[in-house]
């Protein structure tokens, strides 16, 4: 942290010293770089004014350069004419002036005009006029003054042309005459004395020295105006104006005439303020006269406007340089402060969470403690209801109160036992016990035990077994009850919230390819799903105990013998909405809207879904058909399958009676052709007489089966599995058609009902013509001739359903049928669902269970393609089956009543009960008492050693294993005596010293672990085994548990030595001895 | 009908017991193994659960009133009561053992302390409780009775 800080906060500093360090090095080459510039372009401009002044300055001096000169010349010329005569008379000026001017008229160059004046008015003058010159003159004086003009001769200056008459001027009295009469010489700029275009011209009057006069000559402004227009000002304007204010030359590119400035003195620079332009002021002397002019330039910002832009310039660079970093910085600062701030979080997280989960840890452990004690206390209290149900008068209301404390006591128990699952699952100490049992028996005894729960809503419960392949792999090894716990789970799950439609449960068997949709729980890869995640992170301990599961579920999948069995449970109900599928495997989850009205914990399926995991599958919720209702849970699980050598064992028994079983019949379908290779099929669950009958009967009659199923999902299912035998089948859809059904197939009507036998034939000639409903396939117009020609009689078989019509209308169709059947011909009956046994009295099978799975093998075992002998009238009365109470504590065992005249079957009971025979689901009772009996036998006359330091415990399980039965029981308090007594035995030559140990594990000196390995050493030697039963105050399951095993202890057991326990674990021990034995042999 | 009386009172007393949770199923257990053969077995086995324990406490005691007390010696004498006592079925005590050896593995002295004065409180009652109800039978197989058997559905 403080480093980070640290680093953050030395970063603007940085950055700003960098800043500092490389932002002043090119603002001071920029600096210097601008001044030069700027001095340059203002010794540029300094240059270009001063060429341009002085080249106004030459024009001015040199346009008329001697015009002084000249015109005094002409005046003391003209003078000398005049001093002879003081009165001067015009004709005097014509003949002896005039010439002396037009000779100065055309000798002196540019002139435009030449007068002389005199002092009393008289005037003469030549003046260059537009292509001609003329002559202006005044011949008189006084009142009569006129000015005439008139043409001249261009060479010799006398007046041709008619004189006209001009407006006079008093000239006398002007300023310039006056001037001239004063000064001598004067000049100024002025217009001319006549012509038509009178211009305006630089005039130099001069005096005459006689004064009787003045001489002036004129020079056009023009021609100075248009030579100083010619000059190139390079943007720049220039203004001229006399002293007067007459402005000569105004030349300009821009109107900007207000800015003029007109005061300034003579040779200053002088800036106007708010103006682009700098003014040069100065005098210049044209021909005498003075002008003032002003050179305007634009030149005088350019200097400080290329600094103005340098300094933007820059001042823009060094803001964006100043910001930019800025910027930088503060998003580094930020990004930074938002680092750390998640860190923080993080840490805090991350501590909450260590600190959530130890709590949640230390939770799950007082949570299962005390689940325990609560466990203890509540089978302290059934144990106190029965003491006081037995001192109680039965019957009475104290009686039946306390039946309902039990009841209510039981399910506690139950609720409490769930709770514990869970959190057994939750600290990784749920183990799968493996134990041989049969699949399709415990599916069928799952649907069996929600059959009536079921009904009872008027909700049919399924079972299917699709391919039957459950049937060919049926006896696999694993843990049948926790198997039995998931499928309670959903079925009763499905049953809660199904109100109307049926339950389907099916379940089919495929190898497991490695692309097989298992997915391991514990599996690193793929979807791992959070509950295992939770479980792997939540200690060591527990990411060993997954691990532990990992290495089950590997060990399962890599067993050649593993079998992937998928079960499907299908409801018709409210449905899961897709947004609450992934959460309602969650724990303590239930969707509200469909779980209204129904308890529980919300714990099932969360408990289902690790179950489901710990065997090594994965179960999920799958995708139903648009429209179609409810939910449909899909799981599979992987099992081993049982060993080869039990299976052989129940072929050998098979082949006595069937011998080479070679497929012959064709239309039997798909079990018999592979019923000479495959090892495990379907025989295993029916007679060897069918197999016997398939192979000898080749032209044998077919049988048929007509079903009447109200539910269309039991029809179908039902259908499918008969058809897989090969029978063939007809459904009927609606009571209704029952008869017309009957009709078609068999020839019978109501009708022809009391003509029975002959008109048989008849009708089934004629039903040729009536389109069949043979869903089989195999057209049975075909057949019906030769049925009637065969020596061995058909055989037809009811399935009926009592809820799908009114019994007693059904019973009459069935009746008439049956009388009007022909006489070969064998009808059975069976009634599903029909409480009352009403059916049975006319001696019909009736069946309240679910017609499924071995239950209707049995019923199709009637037909006598699959070994029935046909029923003889009496004997089908044997075969009825009344359940007289919907509760059915005991099933309609058919099995039981055939077997006594059947010895087909009979090699089905020889076997044992996992093949035939629903059990009640919760028969312990008998269980127990088999087992007591076994565990007394299983240790009578047998050498045990007891291995504990406490000898009060060790003292109690003397006694406990005297009772059992054993012969004699060496007590020993520590491990190495244990050790010492083991070796004695072996040396002095006992091939077993001792059936059995029981060891304590925690002990002083030698504890049992290491007690046990020394033991394996000694026998190693010996090549013996003694079976070390390891005894201790934990669970089964914990820790200790494990380490016993890994020990090398064969079996552990509780500290309180339950019977039950002991014999199961004897037996165990017993059965892998034996097996063990045979396999070395 | 003083024998009836005695066996009722007997029956109340065990059922006392068992309600006290001074002692469990496994009293029972050990009342079921008893019989011709072994005719003393229950009361040999409690005397035995008197004698360790009695030697055990004044083990702890002595090793908990050590300057520092070494809870590797402290810790199998607990389990060996724990033991015991769970083979009799002497409830309470062994669930106080249980909360001694969660302070032993503390290595807590004041808890273990408390627990020590618990144990022993448990044990005393328990061995007032076992000593009458030994009388009691005694009485009734004094005055010529037998001893009702107590059932508990465990």
């Amino acid at each position: 942290m403080v480093k980070v800080t640290k680093f953050v906060s030395s970063r603007p500093l940085v950055s700003l010293i960098l800043l500092v360090v490389f932002g002043t090095i090119p603002i001071v080459i920029w600096c210097i770089a601008t001044k030069n510039i700027r001095n340059n372009v203002d010794s540029l401009t300094e240059d270009r004014r001063s060429s341009l002044v002085s080249e106004i300055e030459n024009i001015g001096r040199f346009i008329y350069p001697k015009t002084n000169s000249s015109t005094i010349s002409l005046a003391g010329v003209i003078d000398s004419f005049i001093t002879n005569n003081n009165n001067i008379h015009f004709t005097e000026i014509q003949t002896q002036i005039a010439p002396v001017l037009f000779h100065a008229y055309s000798m002196i160059p540019e002139v435009s005009q030449v007068s002389y004046i005199s002092t009393d008015g008289l005037l003469f003058s030549y003046i260059t006029g537009i292509n001609t010159s003329f002559a202006v003159f005044a011949n008189s004086t006084g009142g009569d003054y006129t000015w005439y003009t008139q043409t001249i001769d261009q060479r010799t200056g006398l007046l041709n042309g008619d004189a006209t008459r001009s407006q006079p001027l008093d000239v006398t009295n002007t300023d310039w005459f006056h001037a001239a009469q004063r000064d001598h010489v004067t000049a100024f700029v002025g217009t001319g004395l006549g012509g038509q275009d009178n211009e305006i011209l630089f005039q130099t009057v001069v005096s005459l020295d006689s004064k009787k006069g003045v001489v002036s000559l004129g020079f056009p402004v023009k021609s100075f105006t248009s030579d100083l227009n010619r000059l190139n000002l390079r943007g720049g304007e220039l203004y001229m104006w006399t002293k007067d204010g007459t402005v000569l030359v105004y030349e300009s590119s821009l109107i900007v005439s207000s800015f003029i400035p007109r005061d300034c003195s003579s040779g200053w620079v002088k800036e106007t303020k708010g103006s682009k332009f700098e003014a040069y002021c100065s005098v210049l002397e044209v021909s005498g006269v003075p002008l003032s002019y002003t050179l305007m330039s634009p030149n005088k910002g350019i200097g400080t406007s290329i600094s103005n832009a340098a300094m933007y310039m820059l001042i823009f660079m060094a803001i964006y340089a100043f910001f930019w970093p800025l910027g930088f910085v503060v998003c580094m600062v930020r990004a930074a402060r938002r680092e750390m701030d998640l860190r923080s979080s993080l840490i805090n997280q991350m501590e909450a969470t260590q600190q959530a989960e130890r709590k949640s840890m230390n939770k799950s452990q007082a949570f299962a403690q005390a689940s325990h004690d609560i466990r203890g206390s509540l089978a302290g209290i059934t144990g106190l209801i029965d003491l006081c149900r037995q001192e109680v008068k039965p019957g009475s209301d104290v009686d039946a109160s306390l039946q309902q404390m039990n009841v209510c006591t039981k399910d506690l128990v139950a609720l409490l036992n769930s709770v514990l699952d869970m959190s057994k699952i939750e600290s990784g100490k749920m183990l799968l016990e493996e134990e041989e049992f049969n699949l399709a028996k415990l599916l069928e005894d799952v649907v069996d035990f929600f059959h009536p729960m079921a009904m009872k809503k008027k909700v049919d419960v399924v079972l299917d077994l699709h391919d039957g392949s459950i049937l060919k792999s049926s006896n696999v090894r694993g843990d049948s009850g926790k198997l039995k716990q998931i499928l309670n789970n959903l079925v009763s799950n499905a049953v809660k919230f199904t109100v109307e439609g049926h339950i389907s449960i099916r379940a089919w068997a495929q190898k497991p390819g490695p692309k097989s949709s298992v997915v391991l729980a514990s599996e690193p890869k793929g979807s791992v799903s959070m509950f295992s995640k939770l479980m792997l992170c939540m200690s060591k301990d527990q990411s060993s105990s997954s691990v532990y599961e990992n290495e089950i579920s590997n060990s399962i999948r890599n067993n050649a013998n593993t079998m992937e069995f998928v079960f499907e449970v299908d409801d018709t109900g409210k449905g899961i909405p897709v947004e609450m599928r992934k959460s309602v495997f969650e724990n303590y989850v239930q969707v509200r809207e469909t779980a209204r009205g129904q308890q529980g914990t919300g714990l099932g399926l969360g408990i289902v879904q690790s179950l489901v995991r710990l065997m090594g599958g994965e179960i999920r919720i799958t995708e139903k058909a648009m429209g179609e209702k409810g939910t449909c849970f899909q799981f599979n699980v992987l099992l081993l399958t049982a060993s080869e050598t039990d299976v052989n064992a129940r072929e050998d028994i098979e082949s006595v009676a069937g011998g080479d079983y070679v497929a012959s019949t064709p239309n039997l379908g798909l079990t018999i052709n592979t019923s000479s290779g495959g090892s495990m099929n379907i025989r295993h669950h029916l007679s060897p007489r069918f197999n016997n009958c398939l192979s000898s009967s080749p032209k044998q009659e077919a049988s048929r089966v007509v079903l009447l199923l109200k539910d269309e999902e039991r029809r179908r299912v039902t259908e499918k599995s008969i058809k897989i035998l090969g029978i063939k089948v007809t459904v009927v859809e609606k009571w209704e058609h029952l008869s017309n059904a009957l009709e078609r197939l068999f020839g019978f009507s109501p009708q022809s009902s009391m003509e029975s036998s002959l008109r048989n034939e008849l009708s089934s000639t004629s039903s040729r013509e009536l389109p069949l409903i043979g869903t089989d396939g195999v057209d049975s117009r075909s057949q019906l001739p030769r049925r009637r020609s065969a020596s061995f009689s058909a055989f037809v078989l009811l399935m009926i359903d009592a809820n799908a019509g009114p019994f007693l209308e059904m019973n009459d169709v069935v009746e008439k049928f049956r009388r009007g059947l022909h006489h070969g011909v064998v009808c059975k009956v069976v009634w599903l669902n029909e409480p009352t046994g009403r059916g049975s009295e006319r001696g019909d099978v009736c069946c309240l269970k679910p017609l499924h799975g071995s239950r209707l093998n049995r019923v199709l075992k009637m037909l006598p393609e699959l070994g029935g002998i046909v029923p003889r009238e009496s004997s089908l009365l044997r075969h009825t089956l009344v359940a007289t109470s919907p509760k059915g504590t005991t099933s309609c065992e058919i099995q039981e009543v055939e077997e006594e005249e059947e010895p087909s079957l009979r090699y089905n009971k020889k076997l044992g009960k996992t093949i035939m025979g629903p059990k009640p689901v919760g028969n312990s009772e008998e269980e127990r008492v088999a087992s007591n009996a076994s565990c007394d036998g299983l240790l009578k006359g047998k050498r045990v050693m007891v291995v504990d330091d406490n000898r009060i415990t060790s003292s109690v399980a003397t006694r406990k294993l005297k009772k059992m039965g054993v012969l004699d029981v060496k007590q020993c308090d520590n491990g190495k005596e244990a050790v010492r007594l083991v070796s004695e035995g072996l040396t002095q030559g006992d091939v077993l010293p001792f059936d059995y140990i029981f060891m304590d594990c925690q002990m002083p000196v030698m504890d049992g672990y290491e007690t046990t390995r020394e033991i394996r050493k000694v026998e190693r030697n010996y090549g013996v085994h003694i079976p070390i039963i390891a005894v201790s105050g934990h669970d089964p399951g914990s820790k200790e548990a494990k380490d016993s095993i890994k020990a090398g202890m064969d079996a552990f057991l509780e500290k309180n030595m339950n019977q039950d326990q002991l014999g199961k674990i004897i037996r165990e021990i017993e059965s892998k001895r034996t097996a063990h034995a045979t396999t070395v042999e | 009908m003083e024998l009836v009386q005695m066996q009722k009172s007997l029956q109340d007393y065990t059922k006392s017991l068992f309600l006290d949770g001074v002692l469990d199923s496994q009293f029972l257990q050990l009342q079921q193994l008893q019989d011709e053969s072994n005719p003393d077995f229950v009361s040999q086995v409690v005397t035995l659960f008197f004698q360790d324990s009695d030697r055990i406490l004044n083990d702890l005691s002595l090793s908990l009133d050590q300057q520092v007390v070494d809870f590797k010696k402290v810790d199998p004498h607990v389990h060996q009561l724990k033991g015991s006592s769970s083979s009799i079925g002497a409830q309470r005590v062994k669930n106080a053992c249980v909360v001694f050896r969660n302070f032993c593995e503390q290595q807590n002295v004041e808890g273990c302390h408390r627990c020590l004065q618990q144990v022993k409180k448990e044990y005393y009652l328990v061995k007032n409780r076992l000593e009458t109800l030994f009388k009691l039978e005694q009485q009734i197989v004094a005055s010529g009775g037998m001893i009702p058997a107590m059932e508990l559905g465990f």
